[in-house]
């Protein structure tokens, strides 16, 4: 290709000249040449070429096939020279003419340019700066888009089965080992029946034979373990009873943190934008969602299902890409929620602290489905704030804790932290 | 005898409350809590709903606020009053702005207004702060470089991401752009671009701009486009 665009850019420089027999012998050469290779395509220009200036210049509101901001461009061409031709100038200079710059065929009174001047819902970009021949490369890659441009769809993941694989080989291990106690233990039985049979065989005296669970000392010492057992069962499920761990509620739209914040690589703050401002971390509003999903409408898992749930609480019309009147608000389901006598600022841990949103809330960009990763009990917040150190020096603020400051500068003190500023004291959460 | 059965009643209350205990709960449900009325707030909280407002949809206890409300640090919508946020919304409410329903003569309009703002930063004072909001609001579509090509737009290995409009580079395409039009650009949206006026405050907004301006290589000083040269009115811009 590369070629062929050197090739003819040579003979565009060689025309105008004159026609010298040799260079007539150059033209015809080449012509001879890639009439071959050039049968059947039947725009001029360069579609790989126009592939990357459509890329760079019109994919942005342009696609193909679909609408997006602009019209679909199949069929662009067709569409001007059939429909645009005035003043005895060919559709296709128009269409030029429009990419350049939209007012000029419509200043011009070209009766298609009129038409479709008030195209909803934006007016074009103009686009000065493109020569030519860049657009008959775009042209031509509208017109002859490579195969694989328009084959090519996003993957499916399918992953799910692998967490009932996992469980599969636990479960027969337990089995396994079930049954393989219960052999040894009927075996050992059967043997000491056996010895004892032989024992009284060969007229040797016994004891009297002694179940074990009559025996006194072994009566103490398992009563005491299963007492400790017990115990520690009541315990733990009392302490959790009420924190709500593993909390995971099912939310009106199937979203997934891990295929937005894992997947795509989308900063926690995009949405969740008062996190650093507020002492709410804030929901999203459907707006947020529609800065993708005005693209974006068919996912990888769900296809178009839960997108369209979306479309619907905004009033979106995918068709005309405008909005209704009638929005309205997505219910969402709370899963942290800390109890009315603590408070907790989400600014001053973000901000401030500078501590990762996956410090409290685990793995978010890995989860499916979001569900509480900390127990948020009192004595959680307590640990962290006795084990964290805050930025002593980084921070002017601390400079007013001058004992911890000297401390620090002889070496006594390694780090300061929430703790020793006070992070521990009641009425910092409890007031 | 008496004391046999309270034993024995005071074991089976306890092995009831240990099954109670150890039944595991449905991840569906917050399940039980020893005290509900201290964990379950009686006002209402953030975001939650309320039944006794009138009409279907109106659930919202966050409330609009009461019409005439000014917010803090609020600046009025009056072309007298020389500053960026004043001058584009006095020029929005006079032009009855509805969204992206824009005909030509009003994109023309837009073009010579959003030619007066100016930005109230200098670029080296402010260019960290920009790559902050840049990283979180823009990368994802314009890519570190701002070359269009967010991970969203476009994987490392060069094969398409899930979105479809690939922005336009920086580099070709704001040497064309004002200041002023960035601004409006970053507010309302532009294309298949979202507006940002809830997400990006208007400080962070001009911060940004700096930014991607530095991203373009475009240096401060530069000359301004020829669509901003219609302007001639010097206007003092604070924040």
């Amino acid at each position: 290709m590369q070629f062929y665009n050197i090739m003819t850019k040579l003979i565009r420089s060689q025309v105008p000249q004159g026609f010298q027999p040799n260079n007539l012998f150059v033209i015809a050469l080449f012509t001879v040449l890639f009439s071959f290779s050039f049968i059947g395509a039947n725009a001029q220009g360069d579609p790989k070429s126009g592939q990357g200036l459509f890329k760079s210049n019109c994919a942005s509101c342009h696609k193909l096939n679909e609408k997006l901001t602009g019209p679909a461009l199949t069929g662009v061409v067709e569409r001007w020279e059939s429909g645009a031709k005035h003043q005895g100038i060919d559709g296709k200079v128009w269409l030029h003419r429009w990419i350049k710059n939209w007012q000029d065929p419509v200043a011009a009174g070209n009766p298609y340019a009129l038409k479709i001047q008030n195209y909803d819902p934006s007016v074009m970009n103009q686009f000065p700066q493109l020569t030519d021949a860049q657009i008959d490369d775009i042209l031509a890659y509208v017109q002859n888009p490579p195969v694989s441009a328009t084959a090519a769809k996003t993957t499916v993941e399918t992953k799910g089965a692998d967490a009932e694989d996992s469980m599969f080989p636990t479960w027969i291990l337990i089995v396994t080992l079930t049954v393989l106690v219960a052999i040894i233990f009927s075996l050992n039985r059967v043997g000491n029946s056996l010895q004892r049979m032989a024992d009284e065989k060969a007229g040797e005296t016994l004891d009297e034979f002694v179940p074990f669970y009559k025996n006194s000392k072994l009566r103490i010492v398992g009563g005491l373990i299963v007492a400790i057992v017990v115990f520690f069962i009541l315990v733990s499920n009392a302490t959790a009873l009420g924190r709500q761990q593993g909390y995971q509620p099912e939310q009106p739209i199937k979203f997934s943190h891990k295929l937005h914040a894992g997947t795509n690589k989308i900063e926690c703050q995009y949405c969740h934008t008062s996190a650093d401002k507020s002492k709410h971390s804030n929901i999203p509003s459907i707006s947020t969602c529609m800065n993708c999903h005005k693209v974006i409408n068919k996912g990888p898992k769900y296809g178009t299902s839960e997108i369209a749930k979306i479309y619907k609480y905004a009033d979106f019309n995918l068709d005309t890409k405008t909005y209704g009147n009638n929005p309205k608000p997505v219910e969402w389901i709370r899963i942290h929620n800390l109890p009315d006598h603590v408070y907790f600022n989400h600014s001053q841990h973000v901000s401030v602290g500078g501590i990762a949103c996956q410090t409290c809330h685990g793995p978010i960009q890995e989860m499916e489905e979001v569900y509480q990763y900390a127990p948020l009990s009192m004595g959680w917040c307590i640990n962290c704030h006795r084990n964290t150190e805050v930025n002593f020096d980084g921070n002017k603020y601390y400079t007013i804790y001058q004992k911890y400051a000297k401390a620090k500068a002889e070496g006594k003190m390694k780090g300061v932290t929430v703790e020793n500023i006070g992070g521990t004291e009641c009425q910092k959460c409890h007031y | 005898m008496k004391n046999k059965f309270l034993i024995n009643t005071v074991i089976v209350i306890g092995i009831l409350i240990l099954i109670f205990l150890v039944i595991p709960r449905s991840k569906r449900s917050p399940g039980w809590d020893w005290m509900p009325d201290m964990r379950y707030s009686k006002a209402y909280e953030t975001y939650q709903s309320a039944d006794f407002f009138y009409g279907e949809n109106d659930t919202m206890t966050a409330r609009l606020p009461v019409a005439g409300t000014i917010p803090r640090g609020y600046i009025p919508n009056d072309s007298n009053i020389k500053c960026n946020e004043s001058l584009l919304r006095s020029f929005l409410l006079k032009n009855e702005h509805s969204g992206y329903n824009q005909d030509s003569a009003y994109y023309l309009k837009q073009a010579e207004m959003i030619a007066v703002l100016r930005n109230p930063y200098k670029s080296e004072e402010v260019l960290d702060r920009g790559k902050e909001i840049y990283k979180v609001n823009c990368q994802v579509c314009h890519g570190e470089k701002g070359e269009g090509n967010g991970y969203i737009v476009e994987r490392e290995d060069g094969s398409d991401g899930p979105y479809g409009a690939r922005p336009p580079a920086y580099a070709t395409r704001l040497p064309q752009m004002t200041d002023g039009n960035i601004f409006y650009s970053i507010t309302y949206g532009k294309g298949s671009m979202g507006g940002y006026a809830s997400m990006v405050s208007p400080s962070d907004r001009w911060k940004v701009i700096c930014y991607i301006k530095d991203l373009a290589g475009i240096k401060e000083g530069a000359p301004a486009p020829a669509a901003a040269s219609t302007d001639s009115t010097k206007v003092a811009m604070v924040k």
